[in-house]
Order: structure tokens, then sequence, then C-alpha cells
């Protein structure tokens, strides 16, 4: 997700806020929570829609915030987004937030595809591994790609470590095609 | 003529026929003789002149004619000369201008030969890097054809044969690969 310069500002001002009340954790999941259920749903129409009265967005949007259970310090901040207009950086702020929660942790997130669900013992040698090369704690995002076929494609700090066997089989279509 | 020498030769006549008829009075003889003499002077003094310019005249004429032809006659041998010269000049310069025009006409052939040559040259380079694109073309299409018929065969054997067991040996061994190659 590319974090745009407005995005990081409201992240920083809202994570400082959770820091001073130690509540950087909690902030964090319920922004994580609050953006899986608004992301491309018919909540996110409604609150962008300037067609829609300022006051009935208000009401729309604290009802989803009671019902979720938000804290205080989300409630405020997301009522601040939807008055400023600025709902449509809450992608970003959501990833931001994330990197600035995992900076100041010392992790770092990373994410796994492979073919088939993995196996405990083999996510553990993964994740011991990545943390050997981050040297920061690794949440791992397991995720699951039949396409793939086999092996394993590794994200960690921007960078892609390709292992599956579709990468290699078409590698070696390459090959045969360049007559190698 | 003189007219003593008529005189002479009258008398002769006059004594001629004397001898046969009659001896003629002198009246007879000289007034004729005188008449004569101023018939003979009339025409020496009077038409002689005349004759004499004529004829000078003519003859002047006639030199001057000569003359004149004989210079027309060293005009037309001149010209004669001139235009045999000409002639013989104009043979040289055909045949200059049959040497020139064969040289030319040598040059455009060369020329034209050198040109179909090179064009037939061109011509050749071009149908070879058309047969040799084509070829590659083909080439590059056959390879594809067989790189998809591989990929697909060893999808489907991969697919048909790769065992949970395979699976977390090729994890395993990639996990052990991503801190080698970092």
């Amino acid at each position: 997700m590319i974090e745009g310069r407005l995005s990081r500002r409201y992240t920083r001002a809202l994570f400082q806020l959770a820091r001073e009340s130690g509540a950087e954790e909690e902030i964090g999941l319920e922004l994580g929570q609050f953006f899986s259920a608004y992301r491309g749903s018919d909540l996110e129409k409604v609150l962008i829609n300037p067609a829609f009265a300022a006051v009935t967005r208000k009401e729309i949007l604290t009802q989803v915030i009671r019902s979720q259970q938000l804290s205080p310090l989300t409630n405020k901040f997301l009522s601040l987004l939807l008055a400023r207009d600025r709902l449509m950086e809450l992608a970003g702020i959501v990833s931001c937030y994330r990197r600035l929660l995992n900076e100041a942790k010392g992790r770092v997130e990373a994410r796994v595809v492979s073919s088939a669900a993995l196996d405990a013992s083999i996510v553990e040698q993964l994740r011991e591994r990545l943390r050997g090369l981050a040297r920061k704690e690794v949440l791992l995002q397991q995720e699951t790609d039949p396409s793939l076929l086999g092996g394993l494609l590794v994200e960690l700090e921007g960078k892609v470590y390709d292992g599956s066997i579709r990468s290699q089989l078409e590698k070696m279509k390459q090959r045969i095609a360049r007559g190698q | 003529m003189s007219g003593l020498e008529l005189f002479i030769a009258a008398s002769v006549w006059a004594s001629e026929a004397g001898a046969e008829h009659a001896t003629p009075s002198i009246g007879e003889v000289v007034l004729p003789a005188i008449n004569f003499i101023i018939y003979a002077g009339v025409l020496y003094y009077f038409a002689l002149p005349l004759v004499r310019s004529f004829l000078r005249s003519r003859r002047e004429q006639v030199t001057a004619t000569i003359a004149q032809a004989s210079a027309k006659k060293q005009q037309a041998e001149a010209l004669v000369k001139e235009y045999r010269a000409k002639l013989a000049a104009v043979d040289q310069e055909a045949k200059s201008i049959m040497a020139s025009v064969r040289q030319e006409s040598e040059r455009e052939r060369a020329k034209s030969l050198a040109d179909a040559q090179a064009m037939a040259a061109k011509i050749r380079d071009d149908a070879r890097f058309l047969g040799e694109r084509e070829v590659g073309i083909a080439r590059d299409k056959i390879r594809e054809e067989l790189a998809d018929q591989a990929e697909t065969i060893a999808r489907e054997l991969v697919q048909k044969n790769l065992t949970a067991s395979d699976q977390d040996r090729l994890a395993q061994e990639f996990i052990q690969q991503i801190g080698q190659t970092r």
C-alpha cells in the first residue's frame, strides 16, 4: 500500500496519542478490524459519498463504531476523518500505523504463500529464518495459492523470495524458448 | 590586200578580157577602180575601226569571260578542295563520334552490368535476410511451442506426483536457501 504524506501525518498523530495512552496495539487492532469491515463494502460507498448528508454519514459511522465497540480514541479519529473527508486515506493510514507499530515494537511483517497450508513446524522454521535475516521479531502472515504448485513465496521488508514450482517452471519455459 | 594589188589584178583581168574581145576604155577601168578605192577607203576609215573595236571588245570580253571562267574554275576547285578536306574531316569526326559513342556504350553497358550485379547481390542479401528471419521466427515459434508443451507436461507431472512430504522438503530447502542467498 502506498502511504501518502497526508495519511502519514494523520497516522503519526494517532500513533502518538495511542502510545501516550499505552494503547498502540489495541488501536492498531481496532483500525485493522474496522478497515476489514469497511474496505469495499456498502459502508465505504456511503461514507465517502457526498450525496449523503454529513449528519447522516456521522450517524451511520457512530452506529458502526458502537457495534464494533471501538475505543474512544479510534472513535474520535474515524469521526475526524469523516468530518474532513479523509476516509479515502484509511488504507494508507492502516498500513502506516502497522509499520509504525512494528518499528516501535522492533518487529517486522512477512508474508508467506504456499500451494497448501503449511505444517506448523515448517512455519516455525521459516519464522526463525526470517527473524535471523531481519534481526527483528517477524509477524508472519500465511496465505495459500494453489497456482504455486509447490514450494514457497516469501515477502519480507519489500523483498520477494520466490521458491515456488510455478516460478521454476516459468524459468524453465523461458530457457527453452531462448534455446538455452 | 592593198589598193595597188587590187589595181594590178583589175588590169590583168581587163587585159585578159580585151584579148578575147575589145580593149576597155580608161573610164571603164579607172572609174570602177576609183569607186572601189573610195569604197575601200570608206570601209577602211569608217567600218574597219568599228570592226576592230568590235573585235577588240569581243576579244576583251572573251578574255574577261575566260578569266572569269578560270577564276570560277579556281574557286570551284578551291571549293572542291575545301569540301574534300571537310569531307575528310567529317569522316574523321564521324569516326571520332562513333568511337565516342562506342566508348559511351561500353561505359553504359559496364555501368548497367555493375548496377544489375549490385541489385542482384542486394536481392540475394534481402532474400537471405528474409529467409533467415523467417527461419528465426519459425524457430522461435517452435521453441515457444516446445516450451509451452514442456511446461504443461511438467506442470501435470508435478500436480500428479507432488506429495505432502515433497512439499515439506521443498519448503525446507527453500527456507535454507533464503538465508544463503540473501
